[in-house]
């Protein structure tokens, strides 16, 4: 074991820290991340990025007629503004009137004409290169023709979705880790992709850190961790998963911060508890029920003769935290000995912290994490 | 383990169990700010609305902001509100409530707003959900008094969340909903566990608290009914316009009408026709008026819009008349009259309400006339003995009904054609004091306004022939004026009596009775004749001194006469909830099942008594009913109002719990209520024209041998009861008498969530090795009725009636494929009832005495 990280400045719970989100449900709105309870989840509403590399439609309104070319207007939209774009598009360079739309139901996206023939030239069209088709759920692998409305092959909710936290100022940054509610589950799909970013300005084409984020299945957690500090004053979570069967991408906790380490490692003979919340009653004659709760885990670290800058460190940790605001803690981030995220936990630190005297200015110490949702 | 339904998560042992909680709140919402022309546009964060309304009025919910008067817009996502008021005028201006929806649950979840497929909210983790939410029925104090369920939700007090909320937003009389639900079933598969309205909130450091109760708490409303002042056109004085117009139900009896063109004191009564009265002069000149038929010397008159009373000195003719004094107004023609009485007038006080709604009028054809004293027809429906029924002009009394027949006390004079109408008469037995009136002749009535009209003659048909003594009157043609021989006509007679020469058919109304020897007349005699004469002296209605009575029929279920009869318990309990605004959570499945249990007829009127300007509650009198019927009005499973006839049904669909299923038992029995004598009350009349009485009663009456023999009590019970019929009343009395005589078992079982479908009134079978054996039961075993349920999300608590082990006792029609009681097993035992002996046993086994009782 190389280190102890303790994650007890989560960047998303100070005040000053400004946190956006590209789109949002409005049942899951992005403030719900500076919440502590891990049911405060980010949805994201559906976001689309229209620029030179996506915003062609190469279409034909009769058989053999001439082939027409719609220019969507570069922007950020929503679906529904984005319905609106396509079919002003669509109606400025042909002679037909429109009709898009966006299902929420589906995900999917349909495009219908008010005349009798209409054909989508995602494959064969002039601009195919740079046509709005996969942007929308048509792959480029083939034309839509021979009917009059089309909806798209794939779910297609975003070309990217994006969280972005203003810092406020250059902030060290060492430790990213992602929680979900142990009743819920990640809602990023194995095809989607999360990348954490962190740049000087909110800039994100070339960002200084850009790093690939991946789903811990066994221990069902995403963390990064920094050999050293990256310091920047803003960081983003950048989100695509347009094809999400859940028809949203869902971002549930997350800490981001600078990690507090003492300079001694615990002592060997720390403890691992798992702790079954559930709650049981038996019949007169023996017959059981229960009501399930979630297994929450316990960590107890023993630290033998702290120096007295470790014990400054950890009082330090303990004042900021207590018991009441949520940390996390990783155990070997930089997996010398174990797998990264085998003893990293998200909760509390136990509501008592004690010292005793070992010698001199030397004073043992436990250190307790209890999970919590 | 795969879940589809409810059902298979009530079945596992180990389950998390979560409940759900919505909970509604409103509030006036103001800070409008113009989004677009009238559209104004408000922050709103709440993720659903139930209604926004505008003064009252409800706008209609649309998607999208360009909104027309009356509607708005929820945009979720932005997190505005738009509207646009009824008369698009600026909102901030005007009442807009809103009521919306918070969600709640006991862990982290996830799901649609609606439990369906709608769009999804997050419950907050919130809800605390370790109490139960009870439904109860009072079987202690015995049967059918609804209680009204109730429960608190209790949240934890997150102050974030709680504290701009709990006192800014309006709770009170919101609704809430709490469900029991498991993450693995579908989110359909939500149980309801209860649903009522918030009555209390609770507030400390770290929890919010409110107390609900569910629908029966409505029923604590008085029965709707409309006021007097409501009515329209009625001559009534000011302290009955908050009388009643009264809801009547059923067969009643003896009922009094509510009089409706009284002659009021301030203003008195508007006559026939206009007068022209001269200042200075006593002489008045009618246009149009009849003054020999409806003024009488002594009475007092007010002109136009005079404030002083003349009074009447002479009546002349039907136009002329004169005053005791000169009249002190204005000279003018075309001046309304109206008029106080020196005595009561026949043409006055003739109209009477009945009823705030149209009254049943059965009626039938003829399909074939098998004699002048039998028809058959084509419904007999709400035909009964005793009957009057209407064929063409003649009205007969029903003797009996049988099949499609209806027989007659008496012989018609006309055999009817068929396909003629035979009506049941919907108002007989009118009686004014104890004075029986006559159909037609003395009375008509319109069973679809519940208006009843005297004749003008009808206090003289029905008043009694006296031979005028002393003396001898002498009538003379065309004359008004009556010479007396021998007479004292001063103390004799009075105006408003009739005489007539003995022997001859005419009678003339008494104008004036001018010495001991010489009456004035209104209309002039049609013979001349002295003689023995005769004098009628009829009782004239007027309110207070005279007393209108009738049986009548009450309502229908649509409101018109020729609409399905109210007659029943459960169709009574039914309409008072649909009056009550409830029709929408009623089981009309529960109902319908329950009116075929509930035969008995009964009279109800509310209120009870003419001119009452209180009227009982809702729950009140569905209590009597229950009382009446052994019915029990309750919420069921589905929070629906169901009704139910306690009946000894084999249950169908028992629910049995055993051992395992049982986490604690207890029995508690209470023997306070045994009696010996049991009486029901029944048949009320308002006014008993026989005794001249209000308020009369019949009474059956039943004693039990058991608590006489062994109990040695003295103890009476009294049901006050809305029967009608001596049978049925002695049946009833009969069975209070059985529940009455042996103590009633409560079983309090707690169980986890095998038991929380069930629902109050349901029948539950408890299997259990130290329950003991009652009368006619098996070996630890039971079969009771539910009169107490609490439901939480993680387990139930019953409490089981055994309504002095009726459930064992009484006996059930069983299959004739049952075994012999000598061969049957302990179930067919528990569940069949059994011939007994002579001697009221089985197999001549004395534990079984007492088992065989009819129901």
């Amino acid at each position: 074991m190389s280190q102890l990280r303790i994650g007890d400045i989560n960047q998303l719970y100070q005040s000053g820290v400004t946190i956006s989100a590209s789109s949002a449900d409005a049942s899951f709105p992005v403030s719900n991340l500076s919440k502590y309870g891990l049911g405060k989840v980010w949805r994201s509403a559906g976001n689309f990025i229209i620029n030179s590399t996506n915003n062609k439609i190469d279409f034909k309104e009769s058989g053999g007629g001439a082939e027409l070319h719609a220019t969507l207007t570069s922007a950020t939209y929503t679906p529904t503004t984005l319905a609106a774009e396509i079919k002003s598009a669509l109606e400025a360079a042909g002679g037909e009137t429109y009709t898009v739309s966006f299902s929420t139901t589906t995900g999917k996206w349909t495009i219908t004409t008010g005349g009798s023939y209409l054909s989508l030239l995602w494959n064969t069209g002039t601009n195919t290169a740079t046509c709005l088709g996969p942007s929308i759920g048509f792959p480029s692998s083939g034309d839509s023709t021979g009917n009059t409305t089309y909806t798209g092959t794939n779910v297609a909710l975003h070309t990217e979705e994006r969280i972005t936290f203003d810092l406020g100022s250059a902030t060290a940054i060492d430790s990213l880790a992602i929680f979900h509610d142990k009743a819920s589950s990640w809602k990023i799909s194995g095809s989607g992709s999360v990348k954490l970013q962190g740049n000087a300005s909110a800039s994100w084409s070339s960002p200084s850190v850009d790093q690939t984020l991946s789903y811990d299945t066994t221990y069902k957690t995403v963390t990064h961790f920094f050999s050293g500090d990256q310091t920047y004053r803003y960081w983003s979570l950048k989100i695509v998963d347009p094809t999400n069967t859940n028809l949203y991408v869902e971002i549930p906790k997350v800490f981001l911060c600078k990690a507090t380490q003492l300079t001694q490692m615990p002592s060997i003979g720390f403890e691992v508890e798992r702790v079954d919340r559930s709650k049981k009653i038996e019949t007169e004659y023996g017959h059981r029920y229960s009501d399930i709760y979630p297994e929450l885990r316990r960590i107890r670290f023993a630290y033998p003769a702290l120096s007295a800058a470790d014990v400054a460190t950890l009082e330090a940790v303990w004042q900021r935290v207590r018991s009441v605001v949520p940390v996390f803690v990783a155990l070997d981030p930089l997996a010398t000995l174990y797998d990264k995220d085998r003893f990293v936990l998200h909760g509390y630190l136990n509501d008592e912290l004690k010292f005793t005297n070992s010698f001199y200015t030397y004073f043992d110490s436990r250190i307790v994490f209890e999970e919590a949702q | 383990m795969t879940l589809s339904t409810y059902s298979d998560y009530q079945g596992i042992e180990a389950s998390e169990k979560l409940g759900l909680v919505i909970l509604e709140a409103a509030q006036r919402l103001m800070g409008w700010v113009v989004h677009s022309g009238s559209v104004y546009k408000i922050p709103f964060s709440y993720q659903s609305i139930v209604s926004l309304e505008d003064s009252g009025v409800a706008l209609s919910e649309v998607s999208t902001t360009s909104l027309s008067a009356g509607e708005y817009y929820l945009d979720r996502s932005a997190g505005y509100l738009y509207a646009r008021t009824s008369d698009s005028a600026n909102p901030n201006g005007k009442f807009l409530a809103c009521v919306f929806r918070l969600y709640f649950a006991s862990g982290s979840v996830t799901a649609p707003h609606d439990l369906s497929t709608g769009y999804e909210v997050e419950w907050l983790p919130l809800f605390k959900p370790s109490q139960g939410f009870t439904s109860e029925l009072d079987n202690q104090n015995l049967l059918g008094f609804a209680i009204e369920g109730s429960g608190n939700l209790t949240f934890l007090n997150d102050q974030e969340f709680w504290a701009p909320k709990f006192d800014r937003l309006y709770f009170e009389n919101q609704r809430a909903m709490v469900y029991s639900w498991h993450r693995d079933l579908a989110i359909t598969q939500a149980k309801l566990l209860f649903r009522g309205r918030v009555q209390t909130k609770e507030w400390d450091a770290t929890k919010v608290r409110f107390g609900c109760k569910d629908l029966m708490n409505e029923l604590r409303a008085p029965v709707p009914v409309s006021d007097m002042s409501d009515y329209g056109g009625a001559l009534i004085p000011p302290s009955m316009n908050t009388a009643k117009q009264r809801l009547l139900y059923g067969y009643l009896k003896g009922l009094v009408p509510t009089n409706i063109t009284q002659e009021l004191e301030l203003t008195g009564y508007t006559i026939t026709g206009t007068l022209t009265a001269t200042s200075g002069s006593k002489t008045l000149t009618g246009s149009g008026t009849s003054f020999l038929a409806q003024l009488t010397p002594g009475d007092e008159l007010l002109l136009g819009s005079d404030t002083t009373w003349y009074t009447v000195d002479t009546v002349t003719s039907d136009t002329a008349a004169t005053l005791t004094e000169n009249y002190g107004g204005t000279t003018a023609a075309g001046k309304s009259i109206r008029l106080k009485s020196s005595h009561p007038k026949r043409y006055m006080n003739r109209i009477h309400l009945i009823a705030g709604h149209a009254l049943k009028e059965p009626a039938t054809t003829v399909v074939y006339g098998v004699s002048l004293q039998r028809l058959e027809v084509a419904s007999t429906s709400d035909f009964l003995p005793g009957d009057k029924v209407l064929v063409g002009s003649e009205i007969m009394t029903v003797d009996y009904v049988t099949g499609a027949y209806v027989q007659f006390t008496g012989t018609l004079v006309s055999m009817p054609s068929v396909g003629s109408t035979i009506t049941n008469l919907s108002i007989k037995n009118v009686y004014l004091n104890d004075r029986l009136l006559t159909y037609s002749r003395d009375y008509t009535y319109n069973a679809a306004t519940a208006l009843i009209t005297l004749d003008s003659t009808a206090e003289f048909n029905v008043a009694p022939v006296k031979i005028l003594t002393p003396g001898t009157l002498s009538f003379t043609n065309t004359s008004r004026t009556v010479t007396g021989t021998s007479t004292t006509l001063k103390k004799d007679v009075k105006p408003g009596d009739w005489v007539r020469r003995q022997g001859q058919s005419d009678w003339f109304e008494v104008l004036t009775v001018d010495s001991e020897t010489q009456l004035t007349l209104r209309t002039a005699a049609t013979y001349t004749s002295s003689g023995t004469s005769e004098l009628k002296q009829p009782e004239v209605y007027k309110p207070g001194s005279v007393v209108l009575s009738l049986d009548c029929l009450g309502a229908t279920e649509n409101g018109v006469k020729t609409g399905t009869f109210i007659k029943t318990g459960a169709q009574v309990v039914k309409d008072l909830l649909t009056r009550a605004g409830l029709s929408a959570s009623i089981n009309t499945s529960a109902f319908t099942t329950a009116q075929g249990d509930s035969v008995h007829k009964l009279g109800i009127a509310l209120p009870p008594k003419v001119n009452d300007t209180k009227v009982a509650s809702i729950r009140d009198v569905i209590n009597r009913i229950n009382l009446s019927i052994f019915g029990s009005l309750f919420v069921g499973e589905d929070f629906e109002l169901e009704y139910s006839i306690l009946s000894p049904k084999k249950p169908a669909g028992l629910l049995a719990l055993v051992e395992r299923d049982v986490l604690e038992l207890s029995v508690t029995s209470d023997s306070s209520k045994i009696v010996k004598t049991s009486r029901v009350r029944y048949n009320r009349k308002e006014y008993d024209s026989a005794s001249g009485t209000s308020d009369v009663y019949s009474e059956a009456t039943k004693t039990s041998d058991m608590t006489e023999y062994l109990g040695k009590t003295t103890k009476e019970n009294l049901v006050e009861t809305y029967l009608v019929d001596d049978t049925e009343a002695q049946i009833i009395a009969n069975r209070w008498s059985f529940l009455l005589e042996l103590a009633s078992s409560v079983v309090k079982v707690r169980t986890k969530m095998q038991a929380i479908r069930s629902a109050v009134n349901d029948k539950v079978e408890v299997s259990h090795e130290k329950l003991y054996d009652r009368l006619g039961s098996s070996v630890g075993r039971k079969v009771a009725g539910v009169q107490s349920i609490s439901r939480s999300v993680g387990g139930t608590e019953l409490e089981l009636s055994d309504l002095s082990n009726a459930f064992s006792r009484c006996l059930i029609i069983a299959p004739n494929s049952s075994a012999e009681y000598a061969s049957a097993s302990d179930d067919e035992k528990l569940y069949n009832g059994y011939i007994t002996d002579t001697y009221g046993m089985q197999d001549n086994d004395p534990d079984t005495h007492g088992t065989n009782v009819i129901w």
